[in-house]
């Protein structure tokens, strides 16, 4: 009971300190930007898992990837709660580069993109929507709670809502943040429990291995080391390695084989059966 | 395992991530609307002053219209730094409170377009400005939006704190440079950069930057962004408490301080 009434006297003094400088400082001063960085938090979601079906890797090959990861998507959430989001793939492919050719800006992109991850969560809802999990757009986000709550699952699009506001890349037009960024931040906003990427490769590995067969599965790695490898190509797009590094609930996350059977629902149990990325050792 | 149906392009099957890879791809971006300038009013800097300040700024926009297509944006104040109290205080993460700040911006928005709108002038959401901007100012001259960019939920974990760091300077600049715009001032309530008693006309984002971030008038995160900025190579900060200012800004006279990358 002490140390209850100790904890709440820090964090009301904290808090204090925290509303004066909010009231007077600019709000990218170092010295509020630290106050804020000791207030307890309180998840939101903590635990629903979000899990990413890949556009490229899993939707775009059809009713012989897709039913199978559906079927177990389905099993799962009879005992977990799951956000379901969704990838782009080849049509996203096609429409960057077209767009990219007529020298339109990454905000275009970014909208046009969207699109593409918008169809394919279409897709995904009326294949899952005699199990009652519906698709939720940016608006129905705060009727989430009801969703879970009814059906265990909801399916989102996984591209952020940046439209115009898209950052740009150092290079190129691409999008810098796309569906694994957008998955990834849910996850990390409403504190869930994990995020699970669901591709077609047994994880990370040290290049591409759709196109270098002398590439190596990296069961386990830090976010760190990653970026200090500075692989040619990854599983999981770069800015998410940033993202994590910063992140204050999702510390994890993990990629792993959805064409293999079973491996999901150990994943979203916290098994390691892919490749996990942490953000620190 | 069925292969995948793939729509043949010149990405195909790629991850997007290897950077040799997309490189056939990369063109210079096209300007979509040149001839916009695009002017961002302080949320504390000028809405919050009220009336005094506020009418001022607003009588000096509505006498630029005949020569300028603009687009009118507006920042967040104090009201946002209290949601922001509030809502540190409940634990909410940062994407909330970043929809919870930009409910100010909206709202000043609100304000200065009613009082354009005998001039034709209205507020328009972000899908709006996004995808109808072209039609609506050919409809009228000017059209005033929030600052702030959509991030929302999917604002990113800033480096310490949860300050969300997608704001009102960042937004502004977003949408400028997407847009090609030919000009983007920024309204606030200090006449520039200054260097001990001077006024300093040009300054480079690096030299900026070694200053330290009290020395910079708009959000450091800027900088950043404008050294990356495909279109944009300087925007301008401006007192908006000084009359004439803005139009002096838009005239392309010399006034308050440029900012440039490299």
């Amino acid at each position: 009971m002490q140390v209850r009434t100790e904890e709440v006297a820090v964090t009301e003094s904290a808090t204090a300190a925290l509303e004066s400088l909010l009231m007077s400082s600019p709000l990218s001063d170092p010295a509020l930007l630290q106050a804020t960085h000791a207030v307890p938090d309180r998840p939101i979601l903590p635990d629903v898992t979000v899990v990413k079906v890949g556009g490229q890797s899993l939707i775009d090959r059809g009713r012989a990837a897709v039913f199978p990861v559906v079927d177990e998507l389905v099993e799962i959430k009879r005992t977990h709660r799951l956000l379901i989001g969704t990838g782009g793939g080849t049509r996203a492919r096609h429409i960057y580069s077209l767009a990219a050719e007529l020298g339109l800006p990454t905000g275009v992109l970014s909208a046009v993109g969207s699109a593409v991850a918008g169809q394919n969560a279409t897709m995904l809802g009326y294949l899952m929507a005699r199990h009652g999990v519906p698709v939720v757009g940016s608006a129905a986000f705060s009727a989430l709670a009801l969703y879970l709550g009814e059906s265990g699952a909801a399916i989102f699009s996984g591209m952020p809502p940046y439209d115009m506001w898209q950052r740009v890349p150092a290079t190129g037009v691409i999008p810098p943040y796309r569906t694994d960024a957008g998955c990834y931040l849910i996850a990390e906003t409403y504190g869930c429990a994990g995020m699970v990427f669901i591709k077609d490769e047994d994880g990370l590995y040290t290049a591409n291995p759709k196109s270098d067969p002398s590439a190596k599965l990296i069961p386990e790695i830090t976010v760190d080391e990653l970026i200090e490898a500075d692989l040619p190509d990854l599983v999981v797009e770069r800015p998410v390695l940033e993202l994590m590094r910063h992140a204050r609930h999702v510390r994890s996350i993990q990629i792993v084989n959805g064409l293999r059977p079973g491996l999901i629902r150990r994943a979203v149990e916290g098994e390691h059966v892919g490749t996990i990325i942490r953000s620190a050792s | 395992m069925t292969a995948a149906k793939d729509v043949p392009s010149a990405l195909m099957r790629q991850t997007l991530l290897d950077r040799e890879l997309v490189k056939p791809i990369e063109r210079p971006v096209i300007r979509m609307l040149p001839w916009l300038d695009v002017v961002s009013i302080g949320g504390t800097a000028i809405v919050d002053r009220g009336s005094e300040v506020l009418l001022p700024v607003v009588e000096e926009l509505r006498g630029l219209l005949p020569e300028h297509r603009m687009l009118i944006l507006t920042g967040a104040g104090i009201r946002a730094r209290h949601v922001l109290g509030v809502g540190l205080d409940l634990g909410l993460p940062t994407g909330v409170l970043a929809s919870l700040a930009g409910v100010e911006a909206e709202q000043n928005g609100h304000l200065v377009a009613a009082l354009l709108a005998a001039e034709g002038v209205s507020y328009l959401p972000h899908g709006g400005v996004a995808h109808q901007l072209a039609v609506h100012l050919a409809a009228s001259r000017a059209v005033v939006s929030t600052a702030f960019p959509p991030y929302g939920l999917h604002e990113l974990p800033p480096p310490v704190g949860k300050i969300p760091v997608h704001r009102s300077d960042a937004g502004t600049f977003l949408i400028a440079d997407a847009y090609g715009a030919a000009r983007c001032v920024y309204v606030k309530d200090v006449d520039g950069v200054r260097s001990g008693d001077q006024l300093v006309a040009r300054v480079s984002t690096a030299e900026l930057r070694e200053r330290g971030p009290e020395a910079s008038p708009v959000d450091p995160l800027v900088l950043e962004l404008l050294e990356n900025a495909k279109n944009l190579r300087e925007i301008r900060v401006v007192n908006g408490l000084t009359q004439g200012a803005i139009t002096d800004a838009l005239g392309g006279k010399p006034v308050g301080t440029v900012i440039h990358a490299h």
